[in-house]
């Protein structure tokens, strides 16, 4: 597909620069890269508050390995997802949180992700399923399925075999196809308010 | 293969991750990150970069130090049983009740309440992760066999107020 494109600095080039010290390239990359950063760290603990420390925890980490990324190992893209993917896990290891019960059906209805988001209760079940999926099933159908990310490039960013990334990802959908299933049969039984159970 | 399953196929699946895909584009950090994030860059190149944190964090620190306060005043007084041991082999405990609404085939009993509790307390149970995910429960499963250890807190009259997952460390320990 034909596309005209104002022609825009690589990422390669733009890192260039901010190892030479300039601010707008840096500024540049965050503002090319921080909303994937974001959407990756709110589906993976489901906070957006969380994903606004983790994005800034990223590109703090960015702006000082300035000098270490190599663009010849990985996509600047990718090399985020790892950091990010790291400070996620980092968070939700020190961060038990205490989630209070009264407020949980106001935090579902609101929707922790987009709170303006007036979402179906199909589209709130999905995000209930994959939330529920341990971590290392979650982060590889957050970064393949809702981020498309190559299986490649996805296993450069959990440090993983590309055989590990396909395995994990069959798992993981099994798992949420299976809850959305239970969903789907509760759905016909009025005495039963849950699903996913 | 269930009757049932037919219910939502594979295509049905990338459907539905594709609307919650397109859902959230477009949604990022807000401005406010930006200007933190490109804060720390001036402050790198006068001098070391400042690292100011944004966000929810007084809210979690004062989260962590009740939740400390929470468990001091009980850990003294819960009696902790094994990861694993069945609710049954404790119903016969006469000085002993259920947290409210812990009483389910979805759930593990692994503390019980004391009978007449002069505090705050700190009850442990095992529950489907699938059933915290019903419920709106955002938490993760650890190990991914669809089981996940809490600490819920538990009000004198009885009434279930918060949960956290339970360490890692206290279950392996167990």
């Amino acid at each position: 597909m034909a596309i005209n494109r104002v022609p825009e600095p690589s990422d390669g080039e733009l890192m260039e620069r901010a190892r030479q010290g300039e601010r707008e390239a840096f500024a540049a990359i965050y503002r090319r890269h921080q909303a994937v950063v974001h959407r990756f760290a709110r589906s993976m603990t489901g906070s957006p508050e969380v994903a606004d420390d983790v994005v800034q925890d990223v590109f703090l980490t960015l702006m000082r390995d300035l000098g270490r990324y190599d663009s010849s190992r990985a996509a600047l893209s990718t090399y985020l997802y790892g950091v990010a993917r790291n400070l996620v896990r980092h968070r939700l290891r020190r961060e038990r949180r205490w989630v209070e019960l009264d407020a949980a059906s106001e935090r579902v209805a609101s929707g922790d992700v987009g709170a303006q988001m007036v979402e179906s209760e199909r589209v709130r079940q999905v995000r209930a399923g994959i939330a529920s999926l341990s971590v290392r099933h979650r982060e590889v159908l957050v970064l393949c399925d809702l981020h498309e990310v190559s299986y490649i490039d996805a296993a450069v960013a959990l440090k993983v075999p590309v055989g590990t990334v396909r395995s994990r990802l069959h798992r993981a959908r099994q798992q949420l196809l299976e809850r959305l299933r239970r969903c789907d049969a509760r759905a016909v039984m009025p005495s039963r308010s849950t699903c996913l159970t | 293969m269930n009757p049932r399953d037919d219910t939502l196929d594979d295509q049905g699946l990338n459907d539905l991750l594709a609307d919650v895909a397109r859902r959230d584009a477009g949604v990022g950090a807000p401005q406010r990150v930006e200007e933190a994030v490109l804060r720390a860059w001036d402050a790198r190149s006068g001098s070391r970069p400042s690292r100011s944190w944004v966000g929810g964090r007084a809210f979690w620190g004062t989260l962590a130090a009740a939740a400390c306060l929470v468990f001091g005043f009980v850990i003294a007084g819960r009696d902790t049983m094994r990861t694993g041991e069945r609710v049954e082999g404790l119903v016969s405990e006469s000085s002993s009740v259920p947290a409210a609404g812990a009483v389910d085939a979805r759930y593990d009993t692994l503390t019980w309440l004391d009978a007449d509790p002069a505090s705050l307390q700190i009850v442990r149970l095992r529950v489907e992760s699938a059933t915290l995910a019903a419920e709106g429960y955002t938490i993760a499963d650890p190990d991914g066999d669809g089981m996940i250890d809490l600490e819920m807190i538990v009000s004198v009259e009885g009434v279930a107020r918060s949960i956290r997952v339970d360490p890692p460390a206290s279950s392996a320990a167990q």
